[in-house]
């Protein structure tokens, strides 16, 4: 066996957050190797600097035992690396064929001139057997946006084998499949490598990581903690790898022990059996005055939807709501605000703020009506009120007028707060609430939902990061693919613990 | 909720596609046994102007009066290749004869070629098509127009005086011919000067708000040639509104009825207007009743009708209005 | 830095400061008229002033409608059209009275406006496509209506719309300011306004805000058609006439206007009195080519040039500032 790709002692360093410190690894061509690791392991800054998305600080990266530094990943395409995105490029008006060929067609006559055909019944007779390779049942002539999402996958796998791609990256690649559509692309990936393409193949599922990797690379914390074959290795002995924490500068200080005691508050909300197909179902759970809690789970668990379907922002298909006891419909978030909910939404400058109007405009956006007086504005109190929100979240801006597209992560999270708060929410609901922010904001934000739930809020709080969650949380709802896989008190949970049920062991 | 939109949707579409069905067959499998019966096919360009909507009017008036005769009209639209297509399924009809007024005269050239190829004599009406495949021509003398609002105004004005001309748009041939006949005849009058020329593009709207700013420019104005009497109206309307009415004089081209009864009654500033009138259809439906019968014209001696009728730019004053009511539009 | 910094509007400072720091279109506005009357001494005289105003309040009032649209990053491509129809079938209705005919207009206008929200929001249909049809069938309306053919008024009171003055300024400059006054208070004073804004900006923010995006994308159409109705009755009045060729081409002065003002096509940035400014400038190219009596062949050079010299001097401004 030959070492097809060499990782040494690769560093990178983003503001505030070590993401890859002195990683190496090696992928021997021929075979399947895992990369593992809970969120915000480093797994992806990895393949961003493998592929030339984004430049490495430190290290060495030797492809065919020659040093390489690609600066685009049309480089590393070229050179034989090929990424299949959860996400994927594919041109849906185009055929099938096309997509694979897309950007080196077939020419036919006057070949190489900007005027040459295409020579399409090559093209087609290709396709099809690159198709009959991989057992993709697809007519070459088909358009993309008639396939299904199994079939696409298949498809980027099958323009990756057209370029000459010796190491494929996948990235979660069964997480919109069935359990056909998964078996049959295992199939796929064991003949590949049968044939010599290497494969590095993310997932969080551990059953198939077992089946079908050969050996496995553990991250954490943007360390590399283990390397081994996966004969050598248990689901067990994994899981510990990829949560057992070391000393950690970032990990908030457990704040909220005790006993997993009944919370004393009264209960504000009380969700039973909330469904929205295909992303959750059956969701039940109450939240009590000043309690936070916590919904941990997997990226794709269907987190996000339950929150944006519970404030309204998408429709439920079934299930029932009460708040302070009384049942209520939530169409729109408009009823939800009226309900007295607030929504921090994990994507902020897509969905949360107007970058481009000020802070004045931001806050003050949701209770407009409430500032005016016989339908006019009355400045001076929108400003007033402006002022005393940058003051009691200390935001850190020039003045209430700057754009909030020029503030940093955590000064935009503050922001989207006090336009919360401005409405009189009494249950906020967070959607990763610290993502894309720096270690020192990350605590201030932790110490303002804290006083949030002393003054009597009710939190609800979606988070990726472990140690978080367990920091704050008063109850950890954990979510695996949709469905409630369990609850832990704060006495109770651990991160091995919540992983476990996030990952189905 | 959006089913229910769509369901709508539909039915417009389908009743506003019904709706052009009597258009789009007009008269069909009309096969009357009487002695000889004539169907002409009148093609034009569209509707989206006066003139061009009395052009139909007229050409359907005249149709009424001519014994045993079909006439279908079709309307391109302003879009000249919606025309070759009407004229191609008025040649499929089988029609005795084809009236054309195209959208643009170089366009429909080939369209004409098929015509006389399928034996049908077409009747090429005021915009001239590129070659000689017409079996008679009849239009408006768009030179002669502005030439003869040369000389009214020369005259009128005893060849001294600041002139404004308010042209059509700029860059087609029906502007450039009137500014050239008038710009031909004023040559000989030294003493007429053409303080401004500028375009208001047909549309009164426009010709107003640009005799509004010449006005500020120009103290003292004499007389205003206006290509268009649609357009004058918006032009008089600047000069009435400056109250300035009494120091100028204005021309149109049409006739329009409004404006000759401005010109009967002595309303200042509308003077004149020229002969353009779209009764031209009416001749032109005429002249094909005339081929499809094999007829002369009566009162000629030849067998055939003429080849070319370039219409006379009567000029219409006060003195001849009564007369010209009839064709006005 | 760039102004993306500051607030889109000026709230509280005083208009004068406002409108040279924050509208660098008021210097590129000053520049033009300096130079309109340098090369013409008729440009700056009382009598061509008025005449510029009166000229521009019928596309002024209407790139208010447009402006509103925009602001939300939508379009509407049927004023120019719907000025026609509401022409033809507001003078049509003179028989009942002057009143009739300005309820005519602006429930006609009301209406249209109102098709073409609901398409936009209910229908799902790009806002380009949906006024562009709104478009043909205006057009078409008022050519089926009037066979073509113009109306002719024949009521004194209507006329004063567009003649007419209110204490010695003529009504529709008085008409122009008025709806400038009440669009940049609405948009600045009133909640409707920063939800306009916001919907542009960020809809989903917007909407997960609890603004009622629906209603008030909606609503900009509406108000669109509004000033539509009003710029027809002024332009119909000043001619006393029902044209089926009025309004020819205002749609494409109205979007001008708004981008010479300052207003992203993307929406959730701009104000009236950008517009305003940029209403005026179109109003001096078309009124200094006249003065001048410059070639029709040049005009359509001249303008397109200034157009882009217009927008191009803002953006420099705005990056120096």
């Amino acid at each position: 066996m030959t070492q097809l790709l060499q990782v040494e002692h690769l560093s990178k360093a983003f503001p505030g957050v070590q993401a890859l410190d002195d990683v190496s690894l090696v992928v021997q061509a021929g075979e399947i190797h895992a990369l593992m690791g809970e969120n915000g392991a480093g797994k992806s800054t990895l393949v961003k600097i493998l592929v030339g998305a984004e430049r490495k600080d430190q290290g060495r990266i030797l492809w065919r035992g020659q040093e390489v530094a690609f600066n685009h990943p049309a480089q590393a395409r070229a050179a034989g690396i090929a990424v299949i995105y959860q996400e994927l490029a594919l041109i849906p008006w185009l055929s099938a064929a096309e997509n694979v060929f897309m950007g080196d067609l077939p020419a036919g006559r006057k070949a190489g001139r900007p005027w040459a055909e295409v020579d399409w019944k090559r093209m087609y007779a290709q396709a099809q057997e690159i198709f009959d390779r991989l057992g993709l049942q697809v007519d070459p002539h088909t358009e993309v946006w008639r396939l299904g999402v199994a079939q696409r996958q298949l498809l980027e796998i099958a323009r990756a084998l057209h370029r000459n791609a010796d190491l494929l990256i996948m990235d979660e690649p069964t997480a919109s499949l069935t359990e056909r559509e998964s078996a049959q692309l295992f199939r796929i990936l064991r003949d590949l490598k049968s044939r010599g393409t290497s494969i590095i193949y993310i997932s969080h599922h551990l059953e198939e990581v077992f089946a079908l990797a050969d050996r496995m690379t553990v991250l954490r914390d943007g360390r590399k903690v283990a390397e081994t074959a996966v004969a050598d290795c248990t689901p067990d002995q994994l899981i510990a790898w990829m949560v057992g924490r070391s000393i950690q500068h970032r990990q908030p200080q457990r704040r909220r022990a005790g006993p997993a005691k009944a919370p004393d508050g009264a209960e504000v909300l009380r969700v039973e059996g909330l469904t929205r197909e295909p992303a959750f179902r059956g969701i039940s759970f109450s939240l009590h005055r000043g309690e936070i809690l916590g919904i941990g789970g997997l990226v794709g668990a269907g987190r996000t939807e339950l929150v944006r379907a519970l404030f309204g922002a998408d429709r439920a298909d079934s299930g029932r709501i009460f708040v302070d006891g009384r049942e209520v419909r939530i169409a729109s978030p408009r009823e939800a605000i009226a309900l007295g909910m607030g929504l921090l939404t994990e994507d902020r400058k897509g969905q949360g703020l107007i970058l481009g109007h000020s802070i004045e405009d931001n806050v003050a956006l949701p209770v407009l009506s409430r500032l005016s007086r016989r339908g006019r504005i009355v400045n001076a109190r929108r400003s007033e009120m402006v002022d005393q929100y940058i003051r009691s979240l200390n935001i850190r801006t020039p003045s209430r007028e700057q754009a909030v597209g020029n503030l940093s992560g955590g000064n935009q999270q503050k922001v989207v707060l006090a336009k919360w708060l401005a409405t009189g929410a009494r249950i906020l609901i967070f959607d990763e609430p610290t993502r894309g922010i720096d270690v020192g904001a990350k605590e201030e934000i932790y110490q303002l939902i804290e006083d949030l739930a002393r003054r009597g809020v009710a939190v609800l709080m979606v988070s990726s990061e472990l140690p978080e969650l367990l920091a704050l949380s008063d109850r950890i709802l954990v979510m695996r693919e949709g469905r409630l896989a369990g609850v832990l008190g704060a006495a109770e949970a651990s991160e091995e613990k919540v992983m476990r049920l996030a990952m189905g062991q | 909720m959006h089913r229910r939109i769509r369901g709508l949707a539909l039915a417009v579409f389908v009743l506003a596609l019904a709706s052009l069905l009597p258009l789009a067959v007009p008269g069909s499998l009309n096969t009357a046994a009487a002695p000889k019966h004539i169907v002409i096919g009148f093609s034009t360009p569209g509707t989206d102007h006066g003139w061009l909507a009395a052009i139909q009017r007229f050409a359907r008036e005249e149709a009424q009066k001519l014994p045993n005769t079909t006439l279908i009209i079709t309307d391109g639209q302003n879009n000249p290749s919606k025309q070759i297509g009407d004229v191609e399924s008025l040649i499929a009809r089988k029609v005795d004869v084809i009236v054309m007024l195209p959208a643009d005269g170089k366009a429909l050239t080939p369209v004409a070629a098929k015509v006389k190829a399928a034996g049908i004599p077409l009747i090429n009406l005021d915009r001239r098509i590129d070659s000689q495949d017409y079996y008679a021509y009849i239009g408006g003398d768009n030179y002669g127009i502005g030439y003869a609002a040369g000389e009214y105004i020369a005259q009128r004005l005893h060849g001294k005086g600041n002139v404004v001309e308010i042209t059509g748009p700029a860059g087609i041939s029906v502007t450039n011919d009137r500014s050239r006949g008038f710009a031909d005849a004023i040559k000989r009058f030294p003493g007429i000067k053409v303080v401004a020329s500028q375009p208001g593009d047909f549309l009164p709207d426009k010709g107003m708000k640009v005799m509004e700013n010449i006005l500020q420019a120009q103290r003292h104005i004499d007389a205003v040639y206006t290509h268009d009497d649609d357009m004058a109206m918006g032009v008089i309307q600047a000069i009435k509104s400056a109250h300035r009415e009494k120091e100028m004089f204005v021309t149109g081209v049409g006739p329009l009825k409004r404006v000759m009864q401005m010109i009967q009654n002595g309303e200042p500033p509308f003077a004149a207007t020229f002969d353009y009138s779209p009764i031209m259809s009416a001749s032109a439906v005429k002249l094909a009743y005339l081929a499809a019968t094999h007829k002369g014209m009566s009162d000629l001696a030849e067998l055939e009708i003429p080849r070319e009728i370039l219409l006379r730019a009567s000029c219409i004053t006060k003195d001849n209005v009564a007369q010209f009511m009839k064709i006005g539009f | 830095m760039t102004d993306s910094h500051k607030s889109p509007l000026g709230t509280g400072a005083g208009l004068g400061r406002t409108v040279l720091e924050r509208y660098s279109i008021a210097l590129v506005f000053l520049g033009f008229v300096v130079v309109a009357s340098l090369i013409s001494p008729y440009f700056l005289t009382l009598s061509n002033v008025q005449n510029i105003l009166v000229q521009v309040a019928d596309v002024g009032i209407i790139a208010i409608g447009q402006t509103f649209v925009i602001l939300t990053g939508g379009i509407d491509l049927s004023v120019g059209s719907m000025v026609a129809m509401i022409s033809v079938l507001a003078v049509s209705s003179q028989g009942y009275g002057v009143l009739a005919e300005v309820a005519v207009a602006l429930l006609l206008g009301l209406a249209a406006g109102t098709v073409n929200g609901l398409m936009v929001t209910k229908g799902r249909v790009a806002p380009f496509v949906a006024t562009l049809a709104m478009m043909a069938v205006a057009k078409g309306v008022a050519l089926w209506y009037t066979n073509g053919e113009p109306i002719y008024g024949n009521n004194n009171a209507f006329q004063w719309i567009g003649n007419g003055s209110v204490l010695g300024i003529a009504t529709p400059i008085v008409l122009l300011v008025l709806c400038y006054v009440l669009a940049q208070y609405a948009l600045v004073r009133t909640p409707m306004g920063r939800y306009v804004l916001a919907t542009g900006g960020n809809k989903e923010a917007a909407r997960l805000s609890g603004v009622n995006v629906t209603f008030y994308e909606t609503l900009v159409y509406v108000l669109s058609g509004l000033t539509t109705a009003i710029g027809a009755l002024i332009v119909s009045s000043r001619m006393n006439t029902g044209s089926p060729i009025a309004g020819n081409g205002y749609e494409l002065d109205a979007i001008a206007a708004v981008v010479i003002g300052g207003s992203s096509l993307f929406g959730g940035r701009g104000n009236f009195i950008g517009t305003l400014f940029g209403v005026l400038i179109l109003g001096i190219i078309g009124n200094i080519l006249n003065l001048m009596n410059v070639s029709p062949y040049i005009q359509y050079l001249a303008r397109g040039i200034i157009i882009a010299a217009a927008v191009l001097l803002q953006r420099r401004d705005r990056q120096t500032a």
